[in-house]
């Protein structure tokens, strides 16, 4: 059965910087994996690649069976993305990113009624028609993720969707990531605050110089022996 | 800020070029025919009033003034207010309207002493005027800044411009809109600035007095400014926390994205005053001067080229990091090019019409189908021209922009001052030559010159909308935008 995601020799350049060197990675339908790695080690950038944002200079991406290079739309239309620097249009309201959401991904007109439902659960039902530009930050990580599980995508990519987010919209967070695993979608959750990680996935990729360098289950990240595995093993 | 090297280029070029034209603005008073020399000498009051006015004007409208680093960068050193004050004061220059007016106070002091006087003495005066009228300005904005930081200090700033545009309309009804100059310091500065005499007092005087004021200017425009940066800013006056109202109905994808392009023009502080000038200056100008129909196939390149530097020229920095979400969604990116243009689109027609229609009503006389047509034709090229330069400015230099405060720019100062030069540039050949196809009097020639303008204009934005096709190109400008 084909993958819900599958990355195969994925490589980004940037001039002469190579961001991700040969990334391969294989995620099945309900699996959650945790991308974790040092600051610079392709996760943001790998993240870019599969939401369909950047191209790759090679490599090929497959979701749900639907190649990114020949159907980038088609690709798009089956992943939900929180990108890792705000995601927000700094003056449109809350409300007008799920309308603009809805529009461009030709949701049927119950689309209101989801939407009232994840702001509640994110508590920002009173935000909703206040522009983001004055949304703290961590509002704004809270509204990416609604935006990202919106539509109830196939492949959800969260980047650093718990940073500066308070307890219970991290509560929210891990909420919406099992609810995703449930429904048969596919996660990947970048994010340097490792014992989250390790709540939210089942599985850990750990990233460097833009390669995958291991692969564990998440499990075995957690408490003060998970920490130094892997502390040695971004060393 | 002057990393790219064509900026880099234009940037050097641009100062030579513009004493060049000072050089050319003074020397053409020599061959001016007797009736165009008149005309001249009787603009020379309003030319000087023009100026100051645009010298406070310009900092009020952007929030004090240009700033050289945002101030969410500079937030965690300590720069003192009169570094701010001074940086402001540096970057004033940088306008393309300043500059333009500083033409022709270069021009004046030739024409004033033309048949008599002292070309040093007058050049000197006016120097000092330009320099005081700028500090001033300046230190006015500052203050104004400050006054604007409670809900009481909006209310009476927002209360003394009405009354003073009411005062202005007022006037410009009752047709004594003469007075206003005659009451201004202006046609002292025009006697003192054209005297023959090396001892007059009045020269003396107000050579003097200007320098002074231009001294205190800095001094109390320091203090304004570090004033205005200590207040507390109140809740409302930041408008974020406000709630907007919900637009219902199911709109297409492109109608939805012009509405959020659009809010995102008029909700932007910077560009929302930006906006609302350009709407109201060069109409007030084009009809307080009452311009000629023969020259005023000049103003829709000055206006439209006003417009795309409000944000054309970074069209896709008003989706800031939110670009890189919306890349995301499946839809055809030209979508989000087509609704930058159409916003563009709408903001300079907008600007062109007002100011045409004002100063047309204003004109003395009454146009010959050529001049109907020169007019018609440059609003319309310079509108299309402006639009494909944007464009490919948007696609080609695309720069990370905030717009959260009143003194945020859509791209950095060198980079507004390259794309002033290039959108000024050419918009004000188009304007001079379809302004001299009238000449003949031959209604088909401006309608012909015009065509092939058009044409380049059209098939320009059609490649740089084809430019953006590229996913390599369009992810990059989706980087920049989104963080820098």
């Amino acid at each position: 059965m084909e993958p819900a995601l599958l990355a195969e020799e994925l490589v980004v350049d940037f001039g002469t910087v190579r961001a991700v060197a040969g990334f391969d990675l294989s995620v099945g339908a309900g699996t959650s994996v945790a991308l974790v790695g040092r600051n610079g080690a392709g996760k943001s950038t790998t993240m870019r690649v599969l939401a369909g944002v950047l191209p790759p200079t090679s490599g090929k991406v497959r979701v749900a069976g639907v190649d990114a290079t020949h159907d980038p739309a088609g690709v798009r239309a089956l992943v939900g993305y929180c990108p890792d620097v705000g995601g927000l249009i700094p003056r449109a309201t809350a409300w007008e990113h799920l309308q603009l959401a809805a529009r461009l991904r030709g949701m049927s007109s119950d689309w209101e009624s989801r939407a009232e439902e994840l702001l509640h659960r994110f508590d920002l039902t009173a935000a909703a028609d206040r522009i983001t530009s004055g949304f703290s930050h961590g509002m704004g990580r809270r509204l990416s993720v609604v935006l990202a599980v919106f539509h109830g995508p196939r492949l959800l990519l969260l980047d650093e969707p718990f940073d500066g987010v308070d307890p219970l919209g991290v509560d929210a967070t891990l909420e919406v990531v099992r609810e995703a695993r449930t429904t048969g979608a596919a996660v990947l959750v970048s994010t340097h605050l490792l014992h989250l990680a390790v709540e939210a996935c089942e599985e850990a990729v750990v990233l460097s110089s833009g390669r995958v360098v291991a692969a564990a289950p998440a499990s075995e990240l957690r408490g003060d022996g998970g920490r130094e595995r892997y502390r040695a093993l971004i060393a | 800020m002057v990393r790219s090297a064509s900026i880099h280029a234009t940037l050097l070029i641009t100062p030579p070029l513009v004493l060049v034209l000072m050089y050319a603005a003074i020397a053409s008073a020599d061959g001016l025919k007797p009736e165009v020399f008149e005309a001249a000498i009787s603009a020379a009051a309003p030319a000087f009033l023009g100026f100051g006015l645009l010298a406070v004007i310009a900092p009020l409208t952007a929030g004090g003034g240009s700033e050289v680093m945002p101030a969410d960068q500079l937030v965690a050193y300590p720069v003192r207010p009169s570094t701010q004050f001074l940086a402001s004061l540096t970057l004033a220059p940088l306008n393309l309207v300043w500059v333009l007016q500083l033409l022709v106070l270069t021009a004046e002091p030739a024409y004033l002493t033309r048949d008599g006087g002292s070309l040093a003495r007058g050049g000197l005066t006016t120097a000092a005027f330009v320099i005081a009228s700028t500090a001033g300005g300046q230190a006015i904005a500052w203050f104004v800044v400050g006054v604007r930081q409670s809900r009481r200090g909006r209310l009476a700033v927002r209360g003394t411009l009405a009354a003073l545009l009411l005062g202005a309309l007022v006037l410009a009804r009752l047709g004594r809109a003469d007075d206003l100059v005659d009451l201004s310091p202006a046609p002292y500065i025009v006697r003192a600035v054209g005297t023959t005499d090396a001892a007059d007092p009045l020269w003396w005087g107000l050579t003097l007095g200007l320098v002074v004021a231009g001294v205190v200017s800095l001094l109390l425009g320091s203090r304004a400014c570090g004033w205005a940066l200590r207040r507390p800013l109140d809740a409302a006056a930041r408008g974020d926390d406000r709630n907007v109202r919900r637009r219902t109905g199911t709109a297409s994808p492109l109608r939805t994205l012009v509405a959020i392009d659009r809010g995102s023009v008029w909700r932007a502080v910077a560009l929302r005053r930006g906006a609302l000038v350009l709407a109201i200056l060069p109409g007030m100008a084009a009809a307080g001067a009452a311009v000629p129909w023969r020259s005023l196939a000049a103003l829709p390149g000055l206006v439209a080229a006003g417009a795309g530097l409000l944000f054309g020229i970074n069209a896709f920095c008003l989706d800031g990091s939110g670009a890189l979400w919306l890349a995301s969604l499946p839809h055809n990116p030209r979508l989000v090019a087509r609704a930058k243009v159409i916003v563009l689109t709408e903001i300079i027609v907008a600007a062109v019409l007002l100011a045409a229609v004002a100063g047309a009503v204003r004109a003395p006389d009454a146009p010959t189908h050529a001049e109907l047509a020169a007019v018609v034709m440059s609003a319309l090229t310079c509108t299309v021209a402006v639009i494909a330069i944007c464009l490919r400015l948007s696609v080609n230099r695309p720069h990370r922009a905030d717009l959260r405060g009143p003194r945020d720019a859509v791209a950095p100062p060198g980079a507004l001052v390259a794309a002033s030069v290039k959108l000024a540039g050419s918009t004000a050949l188009i304007g001079m030559t379809l302004g001299a196809s009238t000449g003949p009097g031959v209604w088909q020639l401006p309608v012909l010159l015009a065509a092939p303008v058009l044409a380049w204009g059209l098939l320009s934005a059609r490649a740089s909308l084809r430019r953006y096709d590229d996913p390599l190109v369009r992810a990059r400008v989706v980087q920049v935008v989104a963080a820098g």
